[in-house]
């Protein structure tokens, strides 16, 4: 790794996405990323938010406030909870639902990104990969 | 912290496998290293294969220019330092040779060329010994030589240093600044008695530590007294190891804990009474320590999460976490990794079944980072634990509601004062065996209260570990790449990769 885990994963992702990558904050924002159908608007941010045990553990993530779904608030969605420091523009996605298995040797923020679309595309599902897989 | 290249043990044993062979020719290797405090830790080694050097003899090695350039760009591309590193088969404990000098010299002009501000070092590993020189401006100065984890060395570094031996380590600074801050002063108006036998006539060791002497010597009391030891956590396990190492005659303590005390801490926390109910945990264990300790002991106090404060462990030789989160021993753990820092985990589990006990436990690890295994080499990080610890009160009640937490994974878990007991004696009986050298420390001890069986294991680091294996961060120091922003390729084909404000 030449700039550390988060830094080179950030890069990577960066040649799919505008990224902004911030060490300070541990924050990793993907830009103009395309939400599934169903999703309003189409195009938004992801936001990242790196544990201090990262890449131990699955970032926090979240979704711009304003996103919206056709058939209402997921079950996944938790509009009012947001990252630390009062930042009311976000609302978390709770990907941990899906009792996903985390794991550091392969896991990365690329694969985090594989995993928001298949969640966002079944968004009241438990288990939306295996679903995708089907 | 006096400066030296810092090599965890099983960097000095691939050292010796790699460039000591039986054909008696001289090799090389690369060792990336971080740096802290002018030290330069040693962390990945990257032996030069032999095709790739230009010139080898039983006298003589070196890469071709090429794999150099290449390596020590990439090097500080990384945000690590270069160690040069050849071997002298033929020399037990081995010294630059007046060729290594001159050689030495003119790389230091063309690379201190190339990267004004950079720093780099040059070793030479003989079959035990190791010499080390850093760039200290235009000349290249003499870097003492500390092993961690030596105990588990076959044969040890013959003349190398460690943090505790007094006027070497932290300690060394605090006396540089503070002339009068020294074994003199304790016990002022008598109390003391004057140990010559090994040497250091003169210097005094309070009365107070007689019996420590007489267990572990005069030599192993000094160093002690040398030591500055964070506790990370000074709840029920934490405020009974900060007590014993106060009483030890630790000199410097570093007490971190976010919490203050609630009236169901005080069947536990030592030091604390009713008066404490409302104030930070960190404030009532450092009054106990204080009127457990001699009066030259320092403590100071950090009333905030680790993860929050990580440069109050800059000045530790050692640290102790005592912690009840997981996250949070994980921190401390990977901390301890990048710096070379030695890490004492400590911690007590009971499990009860329909109000039956089920089991009750002490764990206690040590981590010395690239000699024994770390906290995340035996698979110990519960990422369910820490999804929770990550959790707001309000995020917990929501999860509850949607079926997602199990509300009884919030109940607070059981604790009693007597295995917290059990477990700091045991993690502080490593921090003694650690900073006094009197004998190996314990690598892994499990105490089963249940039945009163003790286990212990050695343990050896993981190259798949994700925190010291080959990917992970050993030795990196405290490296900063700053923020940037990256876009996807231009219609060039060129990947775009910008700083940003």
């Amino acid at each position: 790794m030449k700039r550390g885990r988060a830094y080179e994963e950030a890069r990577r992702l960066g040649d799919r996405y505008p990224i902004q990558y911030s060490e300070s904050d541990r924050r990793v924002v993907v830009e103009r990323f395309d939400f599934p159908e169903g999703w309003d608007p189409r195009f938004g941010k992801l936001r990242y938010d790196l544990p201090g045990t990262y890449p131990r553990d699955i970032p926090t993530v979240y979704i711009p406030r304003e996103q919206s779904y056709e058939t209402g608030k997921p079950r996944h969605l938790l509009r009012g909870i947001g990252p630390s420091g009062g930042d009311g523009t976000w609302s978390k996605w709770c990907i941990e639902d899906h009792n996903v298995t985390w794991d550091p040797d392969e896991d990365t923020l690329i694969k985090l990104t594989t995993m928001m679309r298949a969640s966002l595309a079944a968004p009241n599902s438990d288990n939306p990969f295996a679903e995708g897989q089907a | 912290m006096t400066r030296r290249l810092r090599l965890p043990a099983a960097v000095v044993r691939e050292l010796r496998a790699e460039l000591l062979r039986e054909d008696g020719q001289e090799r090389f290797a690369f060792v990336d290293a971080g740096t802290d405090d002018g030290s330069l830790l040693a962390g990945r080694v990257d032996p030069v294969p032999d095709e790739d050097l230009a010139r080898q003899s039983r006298t003589a090695c070196r890469p071709s220019p090429a794999v150099e350039r290449e390596h020590v760009s990439d090097c500080y591309d990384r945000g690590l330092s270069p160690v040069l590193v050849h071997s002298h088969p033929f020399a037990e404990n081995p010294r630059f040779s007046g060729i290594d000098v001159e050689s030495m010299g003119r790389f230091r002009e063309w690379l201190t060329g190339l990267f004004p501000d950079r720093t780099f070092g040059f070793a030479v590993v003989g079959e035990t010994g190791v010499e080390a020189v850093v760039r200290d401006g235009d000349r290249l100065a003499s870097l003492p030589i500390e092993v961690v984890g030596e105990w588990k060395l076959d044969a040890p570094v013959p003349g190398s240093t460690d943090r505790f031996a007094p006027g070497t380590g932290h300690d060394a600074s605090r006396a540089a600044g503070d002339a009068s801050g020294t074994t003199d002063d304790v016990g002022a108006g008598g109390g003391e008695r004057t140990l010559p036998a090994d040497g250091r006539e003169g210097e005094r060791i309070d009365d107070r530590f007689d019996r420590n002497v007489r267990a572990f010597g005069a030599e192993g009391q000094r160093r002690l007294q040398s030591a500055t030891v964070g506790v990370v956590g000074v709840g029920g396990l934490g405020s009974m190891v900060a007590e014993q190492l106060a009483r030890l005659g630790v000199d410097e303590l570093v007490l971190v804990d976010p919490d203050v005390v609630e009236e169901s801490n005080l069947a536990r926390l030592v030091g604390a009474y009713d008066h404490h109910v409302g104030k930070p945990k960190v404030a009532a264990v450092r009054e106990h320590c204080w009127r457990s300790a001699p009066t030259d002991l320092t403590v100071e106090t950090v009333a905030d999460r680790i993860e929050a404060r990580p440069e109050v462990l800059d000045d530790c030789d050692l640290v102790v976490g005592c912690v009840d989160e997981v996250r949070a021993r994980s921190f401390c753990n990977e901390y301890a990794v990048k710096h070379l820092t030695y890490y004492v985990d400590a911690g007590v589990r009971i499990d009860t079944e329909d109000g039956r006990l089920e089991s009750m436990a002490a764990y206690v690890q040590t981590v010395a980072p690239g000699a024994t295994a770390c906290f995340d080499c035996l698979g110990r990080h519960d990422r369910e634990a820490t999804r929770l610890e990550r959790q707001s009160a309000e995020e917990r009640a929501r999860g509850v509601e949607r079926g997602y937490v199990d509300e009884d994974d919030l109940e607070p878990e059981p604790a009693v004062v007597h295995l917290n007991g059990l477990c700091a004696s045991t993690a502080v009986s490593a921090v003694v065996d650690i900073a006094t050298g009197a004998k190996r420390p314990p690598e892994f001890v499990r105490h089963d209260s249940i039945d009163h069986e003790m286990t212990a294991l050695a343990t050896e680091p993981s190259a798949a570990c994700p925190t010291c294996g080959d990917d992970g961060v050993l030795g990196v120091g405290r490296r900063s790449f700053g923020d940037a922003r990256f876009t996807p390729e231009s219609a060039d084909g060129q990947s775009e990769e910008t700083p940003s404000d």
